[in-house]
């Protein structure tokens, strides 16, 4: 048995404080431990005196005040310590003192381990309580400043007299080594003949934090992300991350406690799966499994397989008396229709939280209505008409703009806006311009038809929307805001009075800088229906001036099953080559209309969505009913036909396996063969028997597995099984391949 | 039948319930107006309502029956910071300025952090030349909204510089503010080489427009725009070396993007720059 000894000049009276001294830091505070317990013995001041606020400080000379165990007071008969009253003592029948003072120290060793504090306060009349010199505890005092002759709101009788009261206190207020808990116990009246003081701060556990808002993705970019979530009540903000759920590696901290989190993650890499978690420094809320997870888009200008999805006027379910039904099933349909291809980017058309856009409403009009989608896929807002009950954008402020982050400063591409209400965003070969058609000056030059962004003529928007249009050289632009430029459902672009000319406007004002610039593909709500042009150009006035052979470039229905795909020569932005308008306003309500504008191919009265797919030269466009049915489908082709042998979606420049379809183009080994296509797993030109060997070994593991080699799961399922060895097996004693890039078989050789 | 009190409580239920539905989303100005009148007939002590019908109307032009509305509103005990602001947009709209900004200064005193009371008012002082005050009160604003996006900036920049040269150096200080927050965007990049050249600076204008265009990845227009204010700063050699980069630039553009009509635009700017400079006129000026 070990024997401790003494420390020299340690006589036995002194022992246990030399035992301490000599100790090394004490261990992190526990669980249940009282930093205070009840009955403790406290320092205090019973001479009625105003003591202001500097014997709140935990440096404070508190020697010469009295000290006592708890219970202290004095009129009740049960205290520990009874404190002096007042003149009348010891009768305490008036003039008692209406402040007595306390003061408590204890010491911390390390405050990072302490989750929660409760305070627990047993006070008659008022008490108000400070930690460290910060107020933490109020209770029976009115609000406002406190001083010595302030007064208990109620004077406290019966039951509530041995009654203590609790209150989390904030954590963060600790520091290493000595804290002063100090309180301040006041009479109800200079009459009161009592008073009692006690009081506990103990360790305890987080309580568990309640979602209010599930994780939602913001502002993705190739290399960065915003994740935010909302909580019930305030907490310390955490967001872990990493290329696995069970590895989520790395962790961003957000000091401070709030209920609104918002956490931009840096460092990513282009083109890579996340898994996440959020919560606190203590637990984690939501996350850490294979559902909460995203996909960092290509970078900026890469041509990959992009699908879009696209809702409008979807924010219903904020009011009861429409029920959440229809947006419900809207969701539903493209669930149907995604299967496991779910959207890697969904776009927001206005009017997502009925009636006014509060808080509340985008709560239950959104964000209850979309968690899972929203935990996966990031999302891109406009405001619509609704927005604007609660939000204003000059001062971007109110509910929308508090609710999302969106790219004011360019960092997803495109110019700079300085401003969350219009912006623009790339995502592969795709430019996204979002505007704001309702609170945002929509001023353009005169005679905007013919005098198309001349330098520092038009508002703020204008002027940014020509800079971003002119510096984009994008294969595809898609632009999208809120009130439509044609529409003839529930309202009439037409008519100058409906919402405030703010179609009219858009239309003349704002379409011919569209056309100017190539834009492909504007999509907007308003109307609740579904309406969509011919391929158009250079018609910006009512619909009676339409004229197909004016105004059409394609007057077909853009179906390749159909009248055939509209075309456009250039791939990239070309001016004058046409745009189709859409409009998505049925995502959660219908309203009819007379849906006759000529403009349109098809005009439907239906609930549902949009999902957009992008895959090189060619953008699919698809409208979803609430069963996943494609109700109407157009494509755009732009350029020159690129050959396309496995009709995976990616030319055959750009395709590292040519004849096997793979959108993905998963090339774990960045050898230019895509896994699909490459059973040359050590990378000598053959796949021979040194590849079936590299193969046996990982063979039947999973990802995560001892053995597991992403090179040998040829489809990319996470695992290795029979179907990875058919793959392998029919390209054994040939070459990799064929590939059309043409570095392939030097690695590392990266996708164009 | 039905007694006379179900009926009304039946209306009642039913205007309840539109009152609920979507003032705005798929209405006509009819539309919305009609919904509004329901709602005041079966509130008809609804001060608000009031206040939004004579909003509607007065958005419409419909002066006369905004004006009934909003006395209505007020009569029936509408917050007084609230009608005080209404009145000040009603007068405003008919053009009676003075009127206007007496309203909107007594509705900014009862309701000093304001932000809708605050811009009226500001954009109402500007109207009537009194720019420092309106500058100040957009000042106001941006202090209030750390988040301010790039109009109300402009519309400070632009009271100050409305204020005659004395104040462009004050002017130019607001537009570096907004700059600081915003960062380099177009519309205040324009606005700041406007001020500068205003003032005769040619080469902090440059240097502006460096600032702008140095992240820019198409920079044709930006050079053209370099070339000018060089050409009229007389310094043709340096222009004419700038109005053939930005040429040169356009010519190096995909086909499809040098025919752009902004692009032709610009390669015929930049032409007739190198023309003008190149002429017995031009030649002289160097």
């Amino acid at each position: 048995m070990k024997t401790r000894r003494a420390r020299p000049g340690c006589s036995a009276g002194l022992c246990a404080v030399c035992l301490a001294l000599a100790s090394p830091p004490a261990a992190a505070e526990s669980i249940g431990q009282f930093l205070i317990p009840t009955g403790a013995t406290w320092r205090y001041l019973d001479d009625g005196s105003n003591q202001a606020t500097a014997w709140l400080a935990s440096g404070f000379d508190d020697s010469a005040w009295a000290q006592g165990p708890a219970q202290l007071g004095y009129g009740d008969g049960d205290e520990a310590t009874v404190v002096h009253c007042g003149p009348s003592a010891p009768t305490c029948t008036t003039s008692n003192f209406i402040t007595t003072y306390f003061r408590k120290s204890f010491a911390v060793s390390n405050p990072a381990s302490i989750p929660q504090l409760q305070l627990s306060l047993l006070r008659d009349d008022g008490a108000i309580a400070y930690l460290n010199g910060v107020e933490v505890a109020r209770s029976n005092l009115p609000a406002g400043a406190i001083g010595s002759s302030t007064v208990a709101s109620t004077a406290v009788a019966g039951a509530a007299e041995s009654s203590f009261f609790g209150f989390a206190i904030p954590v963060a207020l600790l520091v290493t080594g000595q804290n002063v808990l100090a309180v301040e116990i006041h009479q109800s009246g200079a009459t009161s003949s009592d008073i009692s003081f006690d009081a506990s701060l103990q360790v305890t556990a987080e309580t568990p934090i309640a979602l209010t808002r599930a994780p939602y993705l913001q502002d993705l970019t190739p290399t960065s992300a915003v994740v935010r979530w909302r909580t019930g009540t305030a907490s310390t903000t955490r967001v872990k991350w990493g290329l696995a759920s069970d590895a989520l590696a790395n962790t961003v901290d957000v000091p401070g406690t709030r209920t609104d989190h918002e956490v931009p993650i840096t460092s990513l890499s282009p083109e890579t799966r996340i898994f996440y978690s959020v919560g606190s420094s203590a637990q984690t809320i939501a996350g850490g499994d294979a559902n909460h997870t995203f996909r960092t888009p290509p970078p900026i200008g890469s041509s990959r397989p992009t699908r879009i999805w696209v809702i409008g006027d979807s924010g219903t379910c904020a009011v009861s008396s429409l029920g959440c039904t229809d947006a419900a099933a809207v969701r539903a349909g493209y669930y149907a229709f995604a299967g496991s291809h779910s959207a890697d980017l969904w776009l927001l058309l206005g009017d997502n939280a009925y009636n006014s856009g509060t808080d509340a409403e985008f709560t239950s009009g959104f964000f209850n209505v979309y968690p899972t989608v929203m935990r996966n896929t990031p999302f891109w807002a406009v405001p619509g008409n609704h927005e604007f009950g609660a939000s204003d954008s000059p001062t971007q402020s109110g509910p929308y703009y508090a609710s999302f982050t969106l790219p004011a400063s360019g960092e997803g591409g495109g110019v700079p806006s300085g401003t969350e209400a219009y912006y623009s965003f790339d995502w592969g070969n795709v430019h996204f311009i979002a505007l704001d058609s309702h609170d945002t000056d929509r001023s353009a030059p005169a005679s905007p038809a013919s005098n198309v962004c001349p330098p520092g003529d038009g508002g703020a928007m204008y002027q940014w929307l020509c800079a971003d249009l002119a510096a984009t050289d994008q294969d595809f632009i898609v632009a999208f805001w809120h009130h439509p430029p044609y529409t003839k459902g529930s309202h009439d672009s037409d008519n100058a009075a409906d919402s405030n000319g703010i179609m009219k406007e858009m239309r003349e004002r704002f379409l011919p800088v569209m056309d100017a610039y190539g834009v492909d593909l504007v999509l907007t709500g308003h109307s609740h229906s579904y309406e969509r042009s011919v391929l158009l150009h250079d018609h910006f006035g009512e619909s009676s001036t339409y004229s197909p052979t004016l105004h059409a470039i394609d007057t077909g229905d853009g179906d390749p099953d159909g009248d055939g795909a509209y075309l456009k020569d250039v791939l990239g932005p070309s001016p004058d080559s046409g745009a189709v308008y859409s409009v998505v306003g049925s995502s959660s309500q219908i309203s009819g209309g007379p849906l006759n504008h000529p403009v349109m191919q098809v005009s439907l009265n239906i609930l549902g969505s949009l999902v957009i797919d992008v895959a090189g030269n060619q953008l699919d466009a698809s409208f979803l009913g609430v069963s996943g049915n494609v109700l109407d489908h157009f494509r755009i082709v732009k350029g020159p036909a690129i050959p396309d042998q496995d009709q995976d979606g990616v030319g055959d420049p750009e395709d590292n396996c040519l004849v096997l379809a793979n959108a993905d183009q998963r090339d774990s080994n960045l050898d230019g063969y895509g896994n699909i296509c490459d059973g040359d797993l050590d990378d000598d030109g053959a796949v021979g028997g040194a590849d079936f060997a590299v193969f046996s070994q990982a063979y039947l593991t999973g990802q995560g597995d001892p053995g597991w080699n992403p090179d040998v799961d040829a489809n990319g399922d996470g695992v290795v099984n029979p179907i990875d060895f058919g793959r392998f097996s029919s390209a054994y004693l040939g070459p990799p391949g064929p590939s059309g890039l043409c570095c392939a078989g030097t690695p590392p050789c990266p996708l164009p | 039948m039905p007694s006379s009190a179900t009926r009304l409580l039946a209306a009642a239920g039913l205007a309840g319930l539109l009152v609920g539905l979507p003032a705005t989303a798929h209405e006509s100005f009819d539309e919305a107006l009609a919904h509004l009148d329901l709602a005041i007939a079966v509130a008809p002590r609804d001060a608000e309502l009031w206040r939004r019908r004579a909003g509607l109307e007065r958005s419409h032009g419909n002066l006369e029956r905004s004006r009934a509305d909003l006395a209505r509103a007020c009569a029936l005990g509408l917050a007084p910071a609230l009608a005080e602001r209404e009145r000040g947009l009603s007068a405003r709209a008919e053009q009676r300025l003075v009127d206007a900004e007496a309203h909107l200064r007594r509705a900014r005193e009862l309701a000093p952090d304001d932000t809708e009371t605050l811009v009226a008012h500001a954009e109402t002082l500007a109207g009537l030349g009194r720019w420092r005050e309106a500058a100040d009160g957009y000042a106001r604003v941006i202090e209030l909204a750390p988040d301010a996006g790039p109009d109300l900036h402009l519309a400070r920049v632009r009271a100050l510089a409305s204020g005659g040269d004395a104040v462009l150096r004050e002017a130019l200080r607001a537009l570096d503010e907004a700059d600081a927050k915003l960062g380099p965007i177009p519309a205040l990049a324009q606005e700041g080489l406007a001020l500068e050249l205003r003032a005769g600076r040619t080469d902090a204008a440059l240097a502006r427009l460096d600032r702008v265009s140095a992240p820019a990845r198409r920079r044709e227009g930006w050079l053209v725009q370099r070339a000018e204010i060089l050409e009229r700063a007389g310094r043709s050699e340096q222009a004419v070396a700038e109005y053939a980069a930005a040429l040169a630039s356009l010519e190096a553009l995909p086909p499809a993007r040098r025919t752009t009509p902004a692009a032709v635009t610009l390669a015929a700017r930049a032409r007739e720059g190198i023309e003008r400079l190149a002429s017995p006129a031009g030649a002289n000026a160097r």
